[in-house]
């Protein structure tokens, strides 16, 4: 069936294409062609590669679709996880579905949800940013492929997902911060600086040509109005947040961070809980190493986004380790 | 630099017109040396309108990154500006958060480019700057000092003077100026300069700022006043044995 190839004119396009309805599905053939055609015959799914007809991408979607991996399944990326199927309506950002998703951004979403897990909590006296940073090789030098940049002075942004995608979000939350303070003399604000990369996140969920970004990130800043976290979903959404997790294990660190008593904690504490968080969600059997990578912004870095200093990270760790294996001993 | 200026008519390509620039609001010279642990600079806190003596609280020294200081002669507008050129590079470089860090020589030879680059588009930043600092080298703690002004000019040397300093302060610093001065001695020689200048420079105010450059950091210090003299017997009369018309 795959091989059947149908003339396709340009007239063709414009009308529901009912001659095909054995090999498309019921949903499809209420597919809006006109805006998905190239006007030349050719699907936008084919980009570069003139599939006469475009059928082939739609047959796929059909059929693999009984092939859908178990839903929940982790780091299995390679394989067409498509748990609901879009059918032809997750070919393009700029298509929803009949039930009102974008898949594109949904699918997005999935590559955040199997990258390491990164989490931000905001204590009483400034915010601590922390990543669980999967080693894939041995030879890579610890400290490299940072997980969490500065923005500007006063804040930091802690990526997770493609980390291609996230270094251009944080190039341009740089560039932003650079321009508001060059235009009006005074830091960014936070919450202006959270606006502007959810902007920016959610333009490149608009366009055809663009793809969503795959990443999620997670703002934390203290300005005037104190010690803010923000976090930032590739559909472009930005929430303000007292505690925030994104990666395999956020199901796991939301509930560990709820336990926490955040209004109470200081920095200095908090670096500690964000360690036992990560150390606790790491799940040894399917990612072997992985690296800690702690950032805060707190009265005693002087208001400034930087690394956790070394003593006080090594302590952290110390104490997640010892939490483990209390838990384990258990 | 003073000189009037000229210039900066229209270009010759592109149709885009360029500004004639005057300075309006000037400083006048900055001072400054080597010795043991680093390096001193030293300037007035005034700012001159013209012949108006305008701004009296003027800082002309600042700090640039952990290992630099800056000190600007002439239009002091131009350098707010390129004091926010600089505050971009250092901030870009502090986010890079890799231990490494602009040293005396990298930010000189910045400057030297942007003042170069500006004075052939004849849209110049009417400074004369001074740069120093301390930064660790291959041969240990290096000390750096140079200066660039507003035609690019730029050059290396262990003592600087910019403005009126060139012509009153530069014969002193030759003379007296020698390899690892202590602490006492460098502000010693730099306070000499300076008292030269507040006599003979009709645009300096008695009111100056020291500022050093070490490995621990930079310090400016608060502004001071120094004690001058005008008991001269010609000072007392000056009117006497004038010639005039009544």
């Amino acid at each position: 069936m795959c091989d059947v190839e149908l003339p396709v004119s340009r007239k063709a396009d414009r009308r529901p294409n009912t001659t095909h309805g054995l090999f498309f599905s019921r949903s499809s053939h209420r597919l809006p062609l006109r805006s998905l055609s190239r006007g030349d015959g050719r699907r936008l799914c084919d980009r570069g590669r003139p599939t006469p007809g475009g059928l082939r991408p739609a047959l796929r979607q059909v059929f693999l679709g009984t092939f859908a991996a178990d839903e929940h399944s982790r780091g299995d990326e390679k394989k067409l996880t498509m748990s609901s199927i879009g059918t032809g309506y997750d070919l393009s950002v700029t298509t929803f579905s009949p039930d009102g998703r974008v898949f594109q951004v949904e699918y997005a979403t999935k590559a955040v949800d199997n990258s390491g897990t990164v989490v931000g909590i905001k204590c009483k006296d400034g915010i601590v940013l922390g990543v669980e940073k999967l080693v894939t090789s041995k030879m890579m030098l610890e400290g490299s492929n940072r997980r969490i940049h500065s923005v500007h002075r006063h804040s930091g942004l802690a990526v997770a997902g493609l980390a291609a995608d996230g270094r251009q979000i944080v190039s341009r939350a740089k560039s932003e911060a650079a321009s508001y303070e060059k235009v009006y003399g005074e830091p960014i604000s936070v919450k202006e600086l959270a606006d502007r990369v959810a902007s920016y996140v959610h333009l490149c969920t608009l366009y055809w040509w663009l793809r969503p970004f795959g990443c999620g990130v997670i703002l934390g800043g203290y300005d005037r109005d104190g010690p803010q976290l923000y976090m930032i979903e590739p559909s472009g959404v930005s929430y303000k947040y007292f505690g925030a997790a994104l990666g395999k294990g956020r199901q796991a660190a939301k509930t560990e961070i709820e336990k926490l008593k955040l209004s109470e904690l200081t920095c200095r504490e908090g670096i500690v809980e964000v360690a036992k968080i990560i150390y606790g969600v790491h799940d040894e059997a399917k990612d072997k190493a992985f690296e800690l990578e702690l950032s805060w912004i707190c009265d005693e870095s002087d208001r400034q986004h930087q690394k956790v200093p070394n003593n006080l990270l090594e302590q952290a760790k110390a104490a997640a380790q010892a939490a483990l294996e209390e838990m384990d001993a258990d | 630099m003073g000189s009037h200026a000229e210039g900066g008519s229209q270009a010759a390509g592109g149709g885009q017109t360029q500004r004639t620039q005057y300075p309006y609001v000037t400083g006048t010279s900055v001072i400054a040396l080597k010795y043991k642990d680093g390096v001193i600079m030293a300037c007035d806190t005034g700012a001159s309108y013209g012949s108006t003596l305008r701004y009296k609280s003027v800082e002309r020294i600042k700090a640039v990154g952990k290992h630099s200081l800056i000190g600007a002669s002439g239009e002091f507008s131009d350098f707010q500006e390129i004091l926010r050129y600089l505050d971009e590079l250092t901030l870009s470089d502090h986010m890079w958060d890799d231990g490494n860090s602009l040293g005396p020589k990298e930010i000189h030879s910045y400057l030297t480019r942007v003042m170069y680059n500006r004075r052939n588009k004849f849209d110049p930043l009417w400074n004369s700057l001074v740069l120093g600092g301390v930064k660790k080298g291959p041969k240990g703690d290096e000390k750096y000092l140079g200066m660039v002004n507003m035609i690019g000019t730029h050059f290396e040397e262990n003592h600087i003077a910019t403005g009126f300093g060139n012509h009153l302060a530069i014969p002193i610093l030759r003379a007296e100026w020698h390899e690892d001065m202590t602490f006492e001695e460098a502000v010693k020689l730099v306070e000499k300069c300076l008292l030269v200048l507040l006599y003979r420079d009709r645009s300096s105010i008695n009111k100056f700022q020291i500022a050093k450059i070490t490995t621990e950091g930079s310090t400016i210090y608060p502004p001071y006043s120094l004690k001058t003299y005008w008991g001269f017997s010609h000072f007392e009369n000056p009117a006497q044995g004038a010639v005039g018309s009544w």
